[in-house]
């Protein structure tokens, strides 16, 4: 792939030397960093994390370019031209500036470059150029594996004309996914720290990853199908000429349909003139105010980062370590696992949007039904014994986020000191992991899950909420005590998916059986609150056995 | 003075690759003990045996008279560890990562992290000790790791590297805290690449080669048997096989051709 751009490249080498650069020095930087682009460890759409290949931007496109391939589906079969092209070209800048926000610092902002470069025999001209040319290269390879399909489905349809049209107004609105970008980074380098920033993006990130996942599964149902005999050109609306996307919507619709108005020019001409006033301000006043303030970035000066306090004052987890647990060990397990948890950008990355993600699909799951009001919704849903104990039991499903990224973290070198430590029962600190988790994690989620029941079954309905908590914290202790666990934060981050897997299995089994048991049981009356202290009990006898579990119990 | 480590005829190998070949030492303590020798010597294996990280090894290796692999409690609370380069939790700050150790030790978790802020304070770091460690410089970690490594106030003390990314005031201070920590009767276990504070700081030097003890003794001693200036010279007597001269004509030739 390299190889071809770089061929591609060779074309314009005399262009360039006419420039007054050296252009075997530019193939060799350009060459360097399309190598590094492809080694950079990136967090995919799915949160996890690709390390050590050599084909990770490779492999982004591809991905890329396959999910762009089912939105490209709308434009071949979506009457409505203007909505079609409009939605397209969204998805795509979303897409686009996503994954510019997550490698931005690292491919337009790098300031290191310089400390390696410039201390060679190499123009500044000569290095501005080739970063320039890098970053056009890398993202035309991201417009293109967005816009692509589409295109494709634009040629089919529509033919070259509208399909070349498309394109070139793809890569117009990508220019805009820049700015945007720059204009964020800007914003928040101006107003805050760098380790706020990060904090920010990893917000960004988090909640792009749970846009992507959840809305996968809306798509479907928001799309309304009667829409799609809809053929009437769309209304121009005044909003319209804000929005890029609607500018591209608005003049495919227009090629496509071949009437030009007043409006369809002021679209077109927009979206000429405005990714080119973006190129000429970023080029001048941004990227040369930037330069400064990048080369904080990277700097080693710790002065110029602002540090975070954690404040001296008791913190919540150190005040809840009190209550949850008894012996230090323990306390040092619960306090750790707590603030890690949120704190550790990866963590966070990989089980805020899983947590979602079981969230958001669970209620779904029962107020699913078109054409029914909110609380016609209710009611049927009140009449069904059977989905309060699913709705209890399914949000367990969230445990597998936790419990599955638990063992990893970037520092997980740092878990030599487990080992260096006097720890006589490492069941003790297993037993503070799972009472941080109980408490930040199923704790909050079951007070939602209760006042969930409370409202649409009525307090009497709060007993199947306990029991169905408890039999999870069992469920949660059974799988300590029967498998050899892994200390908190002590495993490198891996791709490996099957873990996942064997546990939603081993988890989906045993809200089957017990899900149904408490079913079976709730049919007769002050069963469950008879449960409740028996199965409260069996909690305190688990947590007592993992307590005791020994360094044979833990895989090291 | 009573012997605090004895090690006799420690083994160790990675599958058929025999990392250490039988050692000997007996260190008193009180003592500052400078373990050197080559990359790839056997000196982190050593240090990692008598730590309690590997478990299996052939031979014994007492502290306090304790097998290490029969009595990892008891010497994990004696010991002390600063390993090289190592990583702490940095999303932590300092002093939360001195309570999380404190409840590992069993101690007071206020104290030790107010044990912990003293300390800083004689670093410099005392402002930085709730700030998140991510944010520091690398002789900042360092400090923090020193302090770590020390704070259950240790009788013995394994340090590997210590010096790494601190500054000189940072280092002539940390070599008087060494000297004075090895004046109250603590054992102090030092292994480092920089042969001039080794000479300096240590009361005797054990040397490592290909996990075997080349020699051994104070450093007068191993002046008068080799007859040789400074410890760096030993070193490579001992160790390089006086190549340096001709490898170093040997670079620069290269680098002209």
């Amino acid at each position: 792939m390299n190889r071809l751009i770089l061929g591609l490249l060779d074309l314009f080498g005399p262009l360039f030397r006419r420039m007054g650069v050296d252009y075997p020095q530019l193939r060799a930087i350009l060459d360097v960093k399309l190598t590094m682009d492809n080694r950079r460890s990136r967090t995919g759409f799915n949160g996890q994390e690709t390390k050590n290949s050599n084909w990770g931007f490779v492999w982004t496109l591809v991905i890329t370019f396959a999910m762009s391939s089912f939105i490209a589906l709308l434009v071949y079969f979506w009457p409505a031209h203007a909505q079609a092209y409009a939605v397209v070209t969204a998805y795509g800048m979303i897409i686009v500036t996503m994954i510019l926000i997550t490698d931005f610092s690292q491919v337009i902002l790098d300031g290191s470059d310089g400390l390696i470069i410039l201390t060679r025999p190499v123009t500044s001209k000569t290095l501005f150029t080739s970063r320039i040319v890098h970053a056009a290269v890398y993202l035309l390879q991201l417009a293109l594996a967005v816009a692509l399909p589409s295109f494709f489905a634009t040629l089919l349809k529509f033919g070259l004309g509208a399909g070349l049209i498309f394109l070139i107004s793809s890569l117009l609105v990508s220019i805009l996914s820049v700015l945007f970008t720059t204009v964020l980074y800007l914003l928040i380098m101006r107003f805050s720290s760098v380790e706020r920033m990060q904090n920010i993006i990893n917000g960004l990130q988090i909640i792009v990853v749970i846009l992507v996942t959840v809305g996968y599964q809306f798509i479907g149902r928001l799309i309304d199908f009667e829409d799609f005999a809809n053929t009437k050109a769309l209304s121009v609306a005044w909003w319209h000429y804000l929005a890029p996307p609607m500018w591209v919507g608005h003049v495919m619709s227009a090629t496509i349909g071949g009437y030009f108005g007043v409006p369809t020019l002021l679209f077109a001409a927009l979206l000429v003139v405005v990714p080119i006033l973006a190129v000429r301000s970023m080029s001048g006043g941004l990227v040369r105010s930037f330069g400064n303030q990048v080369g904080n970035l990277d700097a080693v000066d710790t002065k110029k980062k602002e540090e975070v306090e954690v404040g001296p004052k008791r913190s919540v987890p150190e005040l809840l370590s009190g209550v949850f647990t008894r012996t230090a060990t323990e306390r040092a397990a619960f306090e750790l696992v707590w603030k890690i948890g949120s704190r550790d950008r990866k963590f966070k990355l990989r089980v805020y949007p899983s947590m979602a993600y079981f969230l958001i699909i669970g209620p779904l799951m029962f107020f699913n039904r078109p054409g029914e009001t909110l609380t016609q919704m209710m009611e049927a849903t009140a009449q069904s014994e059977y989905l309060r104990i699913l709705l209890i039991y399914v949000s367990a499903l969230t445990m597998v986020a936790v419990n599955q990224n638990l063992p990893f973290s970037d520092q997980f070198k740092a878990a030599w000191v487990y080992h260096v430590v006097p720890m006589p029962r490492p069941g003790e600190f297993l037993s503070g992991m799972m009472w941080s988790v109980v408490a930040k994690f199923i704790l909050p989620i079951y007070l939602v899950v209760a006042l969930v029941v409370t409202f649409v079954w009525g307090v009497d309905s709060l007993d199947d909420v306990i029991l169905g908590a408890l039999v999870v914290l069992v469920f949660q202790q059974t799988e300590i005590l029967a498998t050899r666990s892994v200390l908190p934060f002590s495993r490198e981050f891996t791709k490996s998916g099957s873990g996942k897997f064997i546990r939603v299995l081993a988890l989906s089994i045993f809200v089957g059986i017990f899900g149904w048991a408490h079913w079976a049981l709730s049919q007769t009356s002050y069963v469950i609150l008879v449960m409740v202290p028996f199965a409260f009990f069996l909690v305190l006898f688990l947590n007592r056995e993992i307590r005791k579990l020994g360094w044979d119990k833990v895989e090291v | 003075m009573d012997s605090i480590i004895q090690i006799q005829n420690l083994t160790k190998s990675y599958g058929n690759n025999l990392v250490l070949k039988g050692i000997d030492l007996d260190v008193q303590s009180g003592q500052i003990i400078g373990y050197i020798g080559p990359n790839g010597a056997g000196k982190s294996t050593t240090i990692k045996i008598l730590t309690g990280l590997l478990t299996e090894y052939g031979g014994s290796a007492k502290i306090a008279g304790l097998e290490v692999s029969q009595h990892p409690l008891e010497i994990k609370q004696m010991l002390g560890y600063v390993p090289e380069n190592a990583v702490m939790y940095d999303t932590l700050s300092p002093a939360e990562y001195f309570r999380f150790l404190g409840s590992l030790y069993g101690l007071d978790r206020r104290d030790t992290e107010q044990k912990g802020g003293e300390l800083l304070r004689i670093f410099g770091l005392y402002d930085n000790r709730n700030s998140r460690m991510t944010s520091f410089s690398k002789g900042m970690k360092q400090k923090v790791l020193l302090i770590s490594g020390m704070i259950h106030n240790p009788q013995i003390i394994f340090l590997d590297e210590p010096l790494s990314g601190l500054d000189a005031n940072s280092v002539i201070l940390l070599k008087e805290i060494l000297q004075r920590l090895s004046q109250t009767g603590k054992t102090l276990f030092y292994s480092s690449h920089i042969m001039e504070v080794v000479e300096k700081i240590c009361d005797r030097i054990v040397l490592l080669k290909e996990g075997v003890v080349i020699a051994h003794g104070t450093f007068q001693e191993l002046q008068k048997q080799q007859h040789s200036g400074t410890l760096e010279q030993l070193f490579n007597q001992l160790t390089g096989n006086n190549e340096h001269l001709a490898l170093a004509d040997e670079f620069v030739q290269i680098l002209s051709e």
